[in-house]
């Protein structure tokens, strides 16, 4: 059955979800997975320099990821962070309506989230250079820039295998897994 | 009179001395060989004026000049430099500025000014197209910058709009950083022009024309001013200059060790997010405000409504003031930086100059180098900007020490002695603006071999070692390693070659860091119409960079000059920038083999030939 997005039913089934897929290690455990985001969600709500950063911030966070088949990506990924004054409330995947009209959105292909991940793109210099968009209010962000940055330093603190870097057959079902839980949650 | 393709070719030339005015042309060649701005205000100079010119004399030239891009509406076209020798470092001085009054010297049909001599009583320069005289100031002299142009603007402005440049107290007192301001909010605040146009008597130039700055080739020119526009738009730098200006990057640049703090000592400072750029927008800015033909509108216009800083809307301060009357005197309260702003901006004095100056004094007083006995009984501690306030006002009048803080750290801490001239902050005479080299060593060795001294304007290190634009093309990594001091020499050389030309072709250097050097070579073609590639482009930055390093040479700079001061080679003990230490002899050694400098700091020979500077290798090197 497909759960309706924003109902009790639909919070309590992707926690179910997430939990199941960190417990069963044997599956790859891939970058932006729900098991990802969910390990995410986990280390940010104990990371006591993001407590300390991001005291002041109060809003969503949407990290965009635009698709991109060959990795098995093969719509928009809006993966949303509910953060209250240093503490992460929750990180979620929403649909895209929800995500795209977040407060602040940062944006970036999966190749660039990748350079991210292996410390290769330095987010700050990413965000100057339109590597990675971001969009809201410009002087609350600058303000909290440390809260942000230590934000998608973290994402890049999960670990996981790269969406760019799997066999076609890990492609396959990453693209699979994508799928069944953008229907049984009603992400689109 | 219209200019046509990018240029007026003609030069308005005014002898003070003799009330003689006249329109002289411009060789084609020589602009294509120097573009404009600063390059060509410093080939004039090289072939009519001798270096060894006391700055303050009726002998130094006073160069304003445009180039081929001012006037028309690509984006940032709006900039204009001033030249002479400066009376400050005693070396080639350059200042660019934005604003209204280049684009509109071009509508008048100039693309620039050389002014000499000195009249014998205060006179204004007016310019009404082709109706050019000379005015009796004597009413206006006192005035400070916004009366003075407040008055001219109703004065002349019946039935135009006239764009103003002028001098306040700071010019006529030839305090040695004394800036010239063009329409309230846009000065040329860099190595003392200000003075020589005081010296000049010369209160202000009044310009108004009918004319058209019009492109050679009307299609291309169509098609880059879309890109470049459009390319602005999307920059996530000019968003942040849109919407917090420059002060944005005091925010930023804690993180990266970028602020200097406490006369450049101290690494981390609390206050810093009471002065930073989301702090002006959301409790003093009123609107922000952009220069001629400018998307990016960067400029912040705010107000003090209350209290004992009340400021009425004007001018808010820049990136640079916040630093120089914050950080660097550990202040952080933005309203007295707003009111030291202004009060600036209206005695006519660089802000980075005199907040350097201040911070000095402040490090003297707490050495006990100076006391109330030599301060006219003010304790003058970090972190009071009332004290600096009252120093601002002494500095412009030069009323008490302020007297001899008119003369710049440098020299006054010469005249002190004790040990003061370990705690000045400066190359070659020239405050530092705010940017530490600790956390970016490509500045520092930027800062060092400068022909202007320690500049943050007259090329994009900044840019491309902060990682704000990655220029693709020209030779250069695409990501650098601030606090290193690896590669910087191959990176700053590069720089200066693409960012030198912005400075004669007179384009915004907040454009460029939106923009590829393929879009200004475009802008170039499209307006002048010459076949110009991106190597035409490094070939002329390389030999204006050279040409005004020359100059400076020539007015007895040597390898000497080339060192940074001791508070910015010391490491700090925390911040962003935290243990971080230059390798300046390293940087300096491959920069000098790279760029062609000998062992005295020296261009050779053969460099200066090779970049068509025959004449000027003959006067540093001999020979004919």
């Amino acid at each position: 059955m497909a759960y309706t997005y924003g109902t009790p039913e639909w919070e309590e089934a992707f926690k179910k979800m997430t939990k199941e897929r960190i417990e069963a290690k044997s599956k790859p455990f891939i970058y932006f997975s729900p098991e990802w985001v969910g390990l995410w969600e986990k280390l940010l709500q104990g990371d006591a320099k993001y407590k300390e950063v991001a005291k002041d911030w109060e809003g969503v966070v949407v990290l965009h990821v635009l698709k991109n088949p060959d990795c098995g990506v093969d719509q928009d990924m809006f993966i949303h962070m509910d953060l209250w004054h240093g503490d992460c409330r929750a990180i979620r995947y929403v649909p895209s309506e929800v995500g795209k009209n977040a407060a602040y959105v940062v944006t970036g292909t999966i190749e660039r989230w990748v350079s991210v991940g292996k410390k290769e793109l330095d987010p700050t210099k990413g965000m100057m250079q339109g590597k990675l968009k971001l969009k809201g209010d410009l002087p609350t962000i600058v303000r909290n820039v440390k809260a942000v940055l230590r934000l998608v330093e973290t994402s890049a603190e999960v670990g996981g295998k790269f969406p760019t870097e799997l066999s076609p057959e890990e492609v396959e079902i990453f693209r699979k897994m994508i799928k069944d839980m953008t229907t049984k949650f009603s992400i689109t | 009179m219209n200019c046509e393709a990018g240029y007026a070719k003609r030069l308005l030339e005014v002898d003070l001395s003799q009330g003689k005015i006249q329109k002289t042309p411009l060789d084609e060649t020589l602009l294509k060989t120097f573009l404009g701005g600063g390059g060509l205000a410093a080939k004039l100079f090289l072939d009519r004026f001798s270096p060894d010119l006391d700055p303050l004399s009726r002998e130094n030239p006073l160069i304003v000049m445009t180039g081929p891009l001012v006037g028309t509406l690509l984006p940032g076209s709006s900039r204009f430099a001033v030249c002479a020798r400066s009376p400050l470092t005693g070396f080639w001085g350059i200042g660019t500025c934005g604003g209204n009054f280049g684009p509109e010297l071009k509508f008048a049909g100039y693309d620039g000014i050389l002014i000499e001599g000195m009249a014998e009583k205060p006179v204004y320069l007016l310019i009404d197209d082709d109706t050019v005289e000379l005015r009796n100031a004597a009413d206006l002299w006192g005035k400070d910058l916004y009366e003075v142009t407040d008055l001219l603007k109703q004065r002349h402005g019946e039935k135009k709009k006239p764009k103003i440049l002028a001098i306040g107290p700071g010019g006529e007192n030839k305090v040695l950083y004394a800036a010239i301001g063009n329409d309230y909010g846009h000065y040329i605040g860099r190595t003392g022009m200000g003075a020589v146009m005081g010296s000049k008597n010369l209160k202000a130039i009044v310009v108004s024309g009918t004319g058209k700055v019009l492109p050679a080739l009307a299609e291309e020119y169509k098609e880059v001013r879309a890109r470049v526009i459009e390319k602005c738009n999307e920059s996530a730098v000019a968003q942040s200059l849109k919407s917090m200006g420059s002060a944005v990057n005091v925010d930023l640049g804690m993180m990266t060790g970028d602020v200097p703090i406490r006369n450049w000592r101290q690494g981390e400072f609390e206050g810093s997010g009471k002065i930073g750029g989301p702090t002006m927008t959301a409790d003093y800015l009123t609107k922000g405000h952009a220069c001629y033909a400018c998307p990016i509108a960067c400029k912040r216009v705010v107000k003090v409504d209350n209290g004992p800083y009340q400021t009425n809307e004007g001018p808010g301060p820049e990136y640079e003031t916040i630093g120089s009357f914050g950080s660097y005197i550990e202040n952080d309260n933005l309203e007295g930086i707003i009111k030291a702003n202004e009060l600036c901006n209206r005695y006519g004095i660089d802000t980075i100059s005199t907040g350097a100056t201040i911070a000095f004094v402040m490090e003297c007083f707490e050495k006990g180098i100076l006391t109330t006995s030599d301060t006219d009984g003010l304790e003058v501690k970090f972190g009071d900007i009332d004290v600096a306030l009252k120093l601002v006002e002494k500095i412009a009048f030069r009323k008490g020490i302020g007297d001899l803080l008119a003369e710049g750290s440098v020299k006054a801490a010469q005249k002190i002695g004790k040990g003061a001239e370990a705690f000045t902050v400066a190359v070659k005479g020239l405050e530092l603006p705010a940017h530490d080299p600790r956390g970016f060593h490509g500045m520092g060795l930027e800062y060092a071999v400068g022909y202007r001294g320690a500049c943050h304007l007259q090329h994009m290190t900044m840019y491309i070692e902060q990682g704000m634009n990655i220029y693709e093309g020209v030779g250069l990594e695409s990501d650098y390693v601030g606090q290193s001091s690896d590669g910087k020499a191959k990176m700053v050389l590069i720089s200066q070659n693409m960012g030198v030309p912005l400075s004669s072709a007179c384009l915004c250097v907040y454009v460029y860091a939106c923009i590829a050097p393929q879009d200004l070579v475009d802008m170039i073609h499209a307006v002048t119409g010459w076949d110009f590639r991106l190597k035409d482009l490094l070939n002329i930055g390389a030999r204006i960079w050279l040409l005004m390093r020359g100059l400076t040479n020539l007015m007895g700079a040597r390898s000497r000059d080339d060192r940074l001061p001791n508070n910015v080679m010391m490491p700090l003990d925390n911040g962003g920038a935290a243990g971080s230490k230059l390798d300046l002899d390293k940087m300096l050694k491959e920069y000098y083999e790279m760029r062609g400098i000998d062992s005295n700091g020296i261009p050779k020979k053969e460099v200066l030939e090779n970049a068509g500077l025959h004449d000027l290798a003959v006067r540093l090197h001999g020979g004919t």
